[in-house]
Parts: C-alpha cells; sequence; structure tokens
C-alpha cells in the first residue's frame, strides 16, 4: 500500500503522497474535506477554479457559504451533512454560490470519513460543475415544450384546414352541380353562380387569415422596445374610415414602453379595436387604459410572481355572454351567423397569439349588451432566462 | 283519415345549407313536414313552443356560432318528449374523436353534407323510409 502511494521523486529525495497531489491538482472537480461540523480543512485546485476561493479565504469557514440564503434558511446543508452522517453519502444538484455572488449548478456528493471504530471523523465534499449542461438541459425542454405545443397548433390548423376550408369548398361544388342541372333556368343560374362567388371570395379570405395567422410564429421577431400609445395609434389610423363611418369615439389613457415586437402589437390593438368597432349596435366609445398589476394575477395562476401590465381596451358594444369568454379567442370560432355580423372569427385568435408571442395572457369579460372589456397582459420586464451567463 | 306528414327539423346556422336541405325535400315531393331553424338556441325554443307532432327526425349542424351541434345534442336528449325522435349530425367534415362523442351523446347518426343534391337525396328517401315504417308500426 505504502509503495502505491508514495514514489520516490527522480532526485532520490522525499518520498511524494501521489494521491495527496493528485487530489490538489484535479482541475476539473472541487475536493474539498469538511470536519464533523461542515468547516472545510481542505481545499484542492478544482475547488478554487469552481467556486473562486483561494485556499487561504476558505479554511475554518462552514461549507454553507457555498450555498444561497434560501437553502441556508431551508437547512439544505445540514440535510445533505446528516444524510451522509446517517447513510455514508449524499448527492444532491442545485445551483451554488461562487464567491463573486454568481450562480453555477453543482452536482455535488457529500461522503463521510470514518475512523477505525467507524465515529465520523470528517466529509469529503466533491462538486463538479454542470453549469453548462443545465443550460443546454434547459433550453432542450424549452425547445420541446415550444415544439410540443407548435404541434398541438399544427393540429388545430390542421382541423380548421380541413373543416372550415372544406366547407365553401363543398357549397362551391354542390351550387356548381345545381347550375349544371338548371342550365336553362336564367334566374336560378344567375342567383347560385352569386352564390358560387360569394363561396369562392369566403375561401380565399379564409386561406389569407389562415396564412397571416401561420405567419405569427414566435421565432420570427426580435423584440425591441415598442411603444404601445405608437402602436395603438397606427392602428387607429388604419382604421380611420371605419371609425369616422360608425362615428366611434376612441378614448386612450398613457400607454407603456413593453419589449416585444413593433408589428405584432399594431396588429393586437388594429384586430381588439376592429372588434369593438364591429360588435355594436350604436356609435362605439372605445376606451384604451393602462394599469400595473403587481405579484400574483388572480385571472391565471401560472402567471403569478410577475409584474404584468394590464392594458384594458373597453367598449359599449353588444357584449357577449360569460360562458364564451374562452371559446371567443379560439381560431375561427364565431359568435355570430355571417348575416348579422361578418368576418372569419380569426381576430381574437389572432390577438392571443400575439399577447402569447410576448409572454403574456388575454382576457375577456362581458354580458350580453353591456360591452366588452378585453384585458391584455404584457410583462413589464422582458423575461431574462439566464441573468448569470 | 289521413294521417299526417311526419315533422323533420334541421338546425343549421348556414342559410345556404338550409336553402339545399329545402330544396332536397322539395324535389323528393314533400314526404315530410319540414322546417328549418338558424340556430340552437332558437331551436330548442321552436320546439318547446311547437310540441305537437314531435318531429321525427332532426339533421343537427356540429360547427354552429354560440352554441354548437354537440352540445345542442345534449340538450335536446334531455327534453323528455323528443326520446323517440331521431337526431342526426349534419357536418361538413367527420372526425372518428366527434362522431364517437356524439354516439355517445345520443345521436342515431352521422352524415357528412354531401356534394350532390341527389346524394342527399338518395340518404334521406333511405332514412325517411326505413324510420317511417317502424315508427308506425
Amino acid at each position: 500500500m505504502k509503495a502505491a502511494q508514495s514514489v520516490n521523486n527522480a532526485a532520490g529525495g522525499q518520498p511524494i503522497d501521489v494521491y495527496r497531489r493528485m487530489i490538489e491538482e484535479i482541475q476539473d472537480y472541487a475536493i474539498i474535506v469538511l470536519n464533523p461540523e461542515g468547516i472545510i480543512t481542505n481545499w484542492n485546485r478544482g475547488a478554487e477554479k469552481i467556486k473562486q476561493y483561494t485556499e487561504s479565504e476558505i479554511i475554518n469557514r462552514h461549507f454553507s457559504i457555498f450555498y444561497f440564503p434560501e437553502d441556508v434558511r431551508s437547512g439544505l446543508p445540514q440535510q445533505l451533512l446528516e444524510k451522509a452522517r446517517s447513510e455514508g453519502r449524499a448527492y444532491h444538484e442545485g445551483w451554488r454560490r461562487r464567491k463573486d455572488g454568481s450562480r453555477f449548478w453543482g452536482s455535488i456528493t457529500i461522503t463521510a470519513l470514518h475512523d477505525e471504530e467507524g465515529a465520523v471523523i470528517g466529509f469529503t465534499k466533491v462538486t463538479r460543475d454542470l453549469t453548462d449542461k443545465k443550460f443546454a438541459e434547459d433550453k432542450l425542454a424549452a425547445y420541446t415544450a415550444e415544439l410540443e405545443a407548435q404541434n398541438r397548433e399544427l393540429e388545430q390548423f390542421a382541423y380548421v384546414a380541413s373543416h372550415d376550408l372544406q366547407e365553401p369548398l363543398r357549397k362551391i361544388q354542390t351550387f356548381s352541380g345545381l347550375i349544371r342541372e338548371n342550365i336553362g333556368d336564367r334566374e336560378f343560374v344567375e342567383r347560385y353562380f352569386n352564390k358560387l362567388e360569394s363561396s369562392a371570395a369566403r375561401m380565399s379570405e379564409l386561406i389569407r387569415s389562415l396564412l397571416g395567422y401561420s405567419r405569427l410564429g414566435k421565432a420570427r421577431f426580435e423584440a425591441t422596445e415598442v411603444d404601445l400609445n405608437g402602436a395603438l395609434e397606427e392602428a387607429r389610423q388604419d382604421l380611420e374610415l371605419v371609425i369616422a363611418e360608425k362615428g366611434a369615439v376612441l378614448e386612450t389613457g398613457n400607454l407603456p414602453v413593453v419589449q416585444g415586437s413593433s408589428v405584432q402589437l399594431r396588429q393586437l390593438f388594429f384586430n381588439l379595436l376592429s372588434n369593438a368597432l364591429k360588435f355594436s349596435d350604436k356609435a362605439p366609445v372605445i376606451q384604451v387604459a393602462c394599469s400595473i398589476e403587481e405579484g400574483s394575477c388572480a385571472a391565471a395562476e401560472q402567471h403569478a410572481l410577475k409584474d404584468y401590465y394590464c392594458i384594458e381596451v373597453r367598449d359599449n358594444g353588444i357584449g357577449f355572454h360569460e360562458r364564451y369568454r374562452d371559446k371567443i379567442f379560439t381560431l375561427f370560432q364565431r359568435l355570430h351567423q355571417q348575416d348579422q355580423y361578418t368576418g372569419t372569427g380569426i381576430g381574437l385568435a389572432l390577438c392571443k397569439k400575439i399577447v402569447d408571442n410576448h409572454g403574456g395572457y388575454i382576457t375577456a369579460r362581458s354580458a350580453p349588451g353591456e360591452g366588452s372589456v378585453f384585458s391584455v397582459y404584457l410583462p413589464v420586464t422582458a423575461e431574462k432566462p439566464n441573468p448569470n451567463v | 283519415m289521413r294521417e299526417l306528414p311526419q315533422r323533420c327539423l334541421l338546425i343549421d346556422d348556414d342559410a345556404d345549407d338550409r336553402e339545399i336541405f329545402g330544396m332536397c325535400i322539395e324535389r323528393m315531393g314533400n314526404p315530410v313536414e319540414f322546417f328549418a331553424i338558424d340556430g340552437a338556441s332558437s331551436a330548442i325554443k321552436w320546439i318547446a313552443q311547437h310540441p305537437e307532432p314531435v318531429p321525427s327526425w332532426i339533421f343537427l349542424d356540429v360547427n354552429m356560432p354560440k352554441m354548437n351541434g354537440i352540445e345542442c345534442l345534449q340538450v335536446l336528449r334531455g327534453m323528455e318528449q323528443l326520446h323517440t325522435t331521431r337526431i342526426y349530425m349534419y357536418s361538413t367534415t367527420t372526425d372518428v374523436a366527434v362522431e364517437k362523442e356524439c354516439a355517445a351523446k345520443g345521436a342515431t347518426g352521422f352524415i357528412v353534407k354531401p356534394v350532390r343534391i341527389s346524394d342527399l337525396q338518395s340518404k334521406l328517401r333511405q332514412i325517411f323510409s326505413s324510420t317511417t315504417s317502424s315508427h308506425i308500426s
């Protein structure tokens, strides 16, 4: 045993402790020794490299210094030590703290050291920095989630394409069959040619709006600072004719600057305003205002703990029943027959997709005859997934 | 005494489809008393206001604004007086899952809206004749 651990150096002088040297010089792993209370008694080069403390700075400190305050508060360092004491070893993966306060994703094994009688005389703690791996994994998970979401969307898209596009196409076929059978009846032919043409026009309108919807991919915009006052104003200008025609009044409060796509946010306002203008039975009064919603949001549990701007678009239109508040955001879902209010049923689905793309959410509340309020929640700060990278 | 024709309802929000269905019944020589209604909630109201005779057949469009055909089916199947009524779902496209759901909720059958009016005629002739005989006996 002795021979394996020590070799004589070339000069034939003092024997060298190979194991000690090896541990000291390993750079990829932080290998440290703790006394039974968790005080650091030994430090290697890897530990200095990963955690940034020099040997003289760290010896005699408690190892909980590598943990973030919330982990210390929850007793994690002590729990790991206790586990190693009772079971021989403890393994953990989690965020740890470097000297400069930055974090790294550590994979940690704490092993108890025993004396001849079996009493614990200390611990070795081996830590590996897996931050890159962690980020790669997180990125992969996020990518997978996005792919899954896209898949679901594609399914919906395929369903819509098969059903809603089939409908006018079927009618075109039916009408042309009828025309053929009644080719001599001028009045009949005239009437059904008109129907045939309006079905074709409808189909082309559906295809155009589907295409517009499918182009709203999340990955396709670089977020920039967008002044929502400007986006709203542009949308208002696009709708100037309809606003004048309907004698509508648009009252706007001061809106914030957010991170996002100016094109999409303008489209968002365009569709919300169009919706308010369309579903009205008197001169529309549309109010747009913004407030800040802090922390928790009753509207959607998963969005808690973040601050959101809440942009409300309120109208005095025909409103809708509470039970349709989710349905209205579904692609091609309409609440009215074509002869009452025309449209493809894509506007609010588009709004939802745009708001989703911006890490926010949209809700609506209304009652028949009492106008509607659409609330768009957009994050106050853009998401920063890796603050320490 | 001559027996009254049996009643047949179509519930469909699409005016063209109502017209085509009506044209078809007319071409068949009006074998049934036909009413076309433009939506689920107005149909439910209509049925309540016109209890007699109970419709023998209801054709129900699946894709309708507000209350859709499947939701309407559930309401209709909850109406005591309609327990002998044959309710056929009537839709542009079909999908195994939707058909199963409708069958589970009490639909008699599922009909894909035919392209040709003659196909719709033969389908209806088949439905009216088979159910008429079983109904009368």
